[in-house]
Order: structure tokens, then C-alpha cells, then sequence
């Protein structure tokens, strides 16, 4: 780094070396020394020079023509990242079969499948990071806070080990939460398609817009619950911007379009 | 609710969304964040690698870690910035990689470098002459003038794609103009005090302490 030599002081010159000057021109020195050294440089026609060299260099570089990724290139890539959502899919797929008791209950067209044993069977799916990261990380952060006198769930020390068979399925009735039981993900919600009164997607979509979210928000979970003595549906959503956040949005049976009807709203996650 | 997640690829409009929709297990979400940006990608990546074949290995070899992490990107980064992240990293790899056994010096420009249909011989000329300037820089300063000088992202933006200090960014990319000045013979006359050889292509002489 040449730039010591400027921190404290002006160097002398002219002349200025050129790596000096280079460190003018792209701003690494202190500000002190370059408001003076720019000064002085000014009157120095080499020097000049050597800033106008530095600056045609730059235009050279912006002047390089944009790139086109080539039609081969792009299918081929495509085509390995299809080959990682099949291989994810296929294990998805392949997995529901062996599955548990807990699993058989659940509703076919869930999307994060949450299913823990089934989880830890599968060990390297392609999506590791993706998809069951993204529940593991919802539910590893549910095991751990939610303490164990909630009435659902099974509190475990690791995701990844033991059965989900405790997880309430849908239509084992609602569940019963406290306010202070939203500060992160109730166990059994992720991956929970027990929309109640929401289960009509037009009507689920237009209560979420009710409430600010748009049509992408990603649904991760839902669950008919009592909070604090109110009947409502828990909506876990994924934050459309701010992944690894969620947020618990609570609404009553009454919710639809331009009708918030709601009871709660929270923010988990990072 | 696949159902649902499918319909969030057409409709979302962020880089955001399609990545927490393929955390949620979109499955066309990815691919949709590949196409939008795979354009820069290739760019950064052939920029740095200079060759088509390893820049296609390595984007591929990036994207498919992207894929496989992305339920832990950090949202406090942008999309793309992680993506570049990625792919630069991957593309440094093998250039480490490549510099650990002997190897053939690379073609001046490689075969996919711009085929735009600008006219004057003169442009395609400056632009093959500086593009084989670039590869006579070290990879980290190559990397750091590609994003900044190249591809125009910020010194900030920069520092966060390669994982260093903004002040290194800068004094990589001063180290580097400095060079290409006088490989492309901006810098005709560089007696300025530092005793630099007229022949730009001595640069062997001044390799010490650069790079940094």
C-alpha cells in the first residue's frame, strides 16, 4: 500500500511517482494530503499528463463493449440447474411414500415439506440450502425458542432428530397460542396448509393484499388458531424482500378483500 | 400451495422475491434470477478468466452453489451482489488453481469476446488491445478494474463483492490503471520519480507489494 507515505504529509515533488498519482486519482488518499497535493499537481504539467493518462485509461475501460452470454453457455447452465431442482424434486417426491404417519395426514400440496424424519433421511438433496434449509432454519429456531409449554409440538433439542409425529396435522383443531407465543415460529405451523376459512386462494390472496402483502408473497405455513381467546388463521409468510425473515401475520375468519380483519402481526427471523 | 409458489416466479418483480421464492421451492425462480443477470455475470466472469471455457465452468459451478445456498443469503446484501460474490470467487478459485501447475499463456482474446456489431475497425481494435492489457494485471487487481472500471459498480459495491476494505479496492484499482496506462501507452513519457521502465511490459520489475 503507497498510500502510507501520503497520510501524514505532502510528499515532495514534482516530480510524484506514478503510483502516487494513481492513488490520487482513485481517491485512496486522505483527504488533507489530496486536496493539497491535487493543488499543487495542477501546476505541474507532468503530472498533468499523467492524471489525463489515468483518466483515458478509465474512458478505455467504460468504452469496453457490453457482453452477450452465448446461447450454448446459457443453455447449458440452465440445464445443470434444472437437473438440481429435478434432483430436489425426485427426493421430495421419492420420500413421501416411506413417510410417517404425520406425513400420510398432510395435505398433498404443501410447500415446504417439514416432515423432520423424512428430513433427516434425506441427507444430500440438492436443495440442501434451498427449500429444506429454509424449513429447517424456520424450525430449528421454533424448537429452540418456543418453550415447552405450548400444547403443540414436541420441543427437540436438534432438528433432524426424532419424529414429527407429534406436529399437529390439519383438522386436529385449532391450536391455542398467547400473543407472546408469535416472538418466533410455532412449531407445526411451516409447511401447514389448514387455511380454514381462507382456503379458497382467491379469497386467501385477497386477504393478503388486505393487509399489504402482494400476490408473491411465498406462504410457508398455515394453521387455524385461538389467540388469546380469538379465532383466526396464523399465516406464516415469507418477507418478499428480506429472506430469512418471516413474518406471523394472524387474521380472523373475516378477512378479504379491503377487510383486514386483523388480530396480530409479527416479524421473525433475522 | 406449490400451486401458489409456482405463480410467484411470473409475478414477482425483485431479485428478492425469486430468491425467497426458490427458498420456499419454486422451481422455476432460480433459472428466472439466472436469466436476468447472467448477461454482467458473463461478462465479470470471461473479464476476469479470459477464457470461454473455464468463464462457462466456473458461472456454471457458481450458479449451482447459489442454488444450493441460497436459503442462507444474507439479506442485508443485494441479490446481486451476492451472485457476483459467488461468481468472482469461483472465477479467483481457478485462477489460483490454474497458477498452481504451469500453463499455456492464454490467446489475447478469447474466442466470445465482443461480437457487437460496431463497424470501425478501430473501436474493435482498442477494445481487443485493451482487453489483453487487463490480462497482464494480477487477477485481484484485474477483478477489482473489471467490476469498477468495467462493469461500473461502485468502489463500495465492489468492496462487497470481493470481501475487502473499499481503501483496497481503491488502491488495487489505482495500482492497476496505473499499469494499463502504460501497456496501452497513455502514459508515454513515466519518469515521474518512480523510476518506472518506458516499456510498460517490464512490469515484472514493480510486481512487489502490488496486488494489495
Amino acid at each position: 500500500m503507497t498510500g502510507n507515505e501520503g497520510r501524514s504529509r505532502t510528499p515532495d515533488g514534482p516530480p510524484w511517482s506514478v503510483d502516487l498519482l494513481a492513488d490520487l486519482h482513485a481517491g485512496v488518499l486522505d483527504g488533507d494530503v489530496a486536496a493539497d497535493l491535487r493543488h499543487r499537481v495542477a501546476q505541474d504539467p507532468e503530472a498533468r499528463a499523467v492524471l489525463a493518462a489515468l483518466d483515458a485509461t478509465t474512458a478505455d475501460l467504460a468504452a469496453l463493449p457490453p457482453l452477450t452470454m452465448p446461447p450454448e453457455v446459457s443453455s447449458r447452465i440452465e440445464a445443470a440447474i434444472q437437473n438440481e431442482v429435478r434432483a430436489a424434486m425426485a427426493n421430495v417426491g421419492l420420500q413421501v411414500p416411506a413417510a410417517s404417519e404425520a406425513v400420510e395426514q398432510a395435505p398433498q400440496d404443501n410447500v415446504v415439506p417439514i416432515d423432520l424424519a423424512r428430513r433427516r433421511r434425506r441427507k444430500q438433496l440438492g436443495w440442501g440450502g434451498g427449500v429444506l434449509a429454509a424449513a429447517a432454519a424456520v424450525f430449528g429456531i421454533a424448537m429452540m425458542t418456543i418453550p415447552g409449554g405450548t400444547t403443540v409440538g414436541t420441543p427437540q433439542a436438534q432438528p433432524g432428530v426424532g419424529s414429527s409425529s407429534s406436529a399437529p396435522g390439519p383438522g386436529d383443531g385449532s391450536m391455542t397460542l398467547k400473543d407472546s407465543d408469535l416472538s418466533s415460529v410455532p412449531p407445526g405451523v411451516v409447511g401447514n396448509n389448514d387455511l380454514g376459512p381462507l382456503s379458497d386462494r382467491a379469497r386467501l390472496t385477497a386477504c393478503l393484499q388486505a393487509n399489504g402483502y402482494p400476490a408473491t408473497t411465498a406462504l410457508l405455513g398455515a394453521r387455524q388458531v385461538t389467540l388469546d381467546g380469538k379465532q383466526g388463521v396464523l399465516l406464516i409468510l415469507g418477507d418478499p424482500v428480506t429472506v430469512g425473515r418471516q413474518r406471523l401475520l394472524v387474521v380472523g375468519p373475516n378477512c378479504s378483500t379491503s377487510t383486514p380483519d386483523k388480530i396480530a402481526e409479527k416479524t421473525v427471523g433475522r | 400451495m406449490e400451486r401458489y409458489s409456482r405463480d410467484v416466479t411470473a409475478a414477482a418483480s425483485t431479485d428478492g422475491a425469486l430468491i425467497a421464492a426458490h427458498a420456499a421451492g419454486d422451481p422455476h425462480a432460480f433459472t428466472e434470477l439466472v436469466r436476468r443477470h447472467r448477461d454482467r455475470l458473463w461478462a465479470v466472469a470471461l473479464r476476469t478468466l479470459r477464457d470461454p471455457e473455464e468463464a462457462a465452468d466456473a458461472l456454471q459451478e457458481a450458479f449451482i452453489s447459489a442454488f444450493r445456498a441460497a436459503g442462507s443469503f444474507r439479506a442485508e446484501s443485494q441479490v446481486t451482489t451476492w451472485l457476483h460474490r459467488i461468481v468472482v470467487n469461483a472465477c479467483l478459485d481457478r485462477i489460483r488453481r490454474r497458477q498452481a501447475r504451469p500453463t499455456v499463456p492464454l490467446p489475447e482474446a478469447g474466442p466470445g469476446e465482443p461480437a457487437v456489431s460496431r463497424d470501425a475497425m478501430a473501436d474493435r481494435e482498442t477494445s481487443l488491445a485493451v482487453q489483453s492489457a487487463l490480462a497482464e494485471l494480477p487477477a485481484e487487481q484485474r477483478s477489482a478494474i473489471v467490476l469498477v472500471d468495467v462493469e461500473g459498480y461502485s468502489v463500495a459495491e465492489t468492496a462487497k463483492i470481493l470481501g475487502i476494505a473499499e481503501g483496497t479496492v481503491k488502491s488495487r484499482c489505482a495500482r492497476g490503471r496505473g499499469k494499463l496506462a502504460k501497456v496501452l501507452g497513455h502514459l508515454r513519457n513515466p519518469d515521474a520519480g518512480d523510476g518506472v521502465p518506458l516499456d510498460g511490459r517490464a512490469r515484472q520489475a514493480r510486481r512487489q507489494g502490488e496486488g494489495r
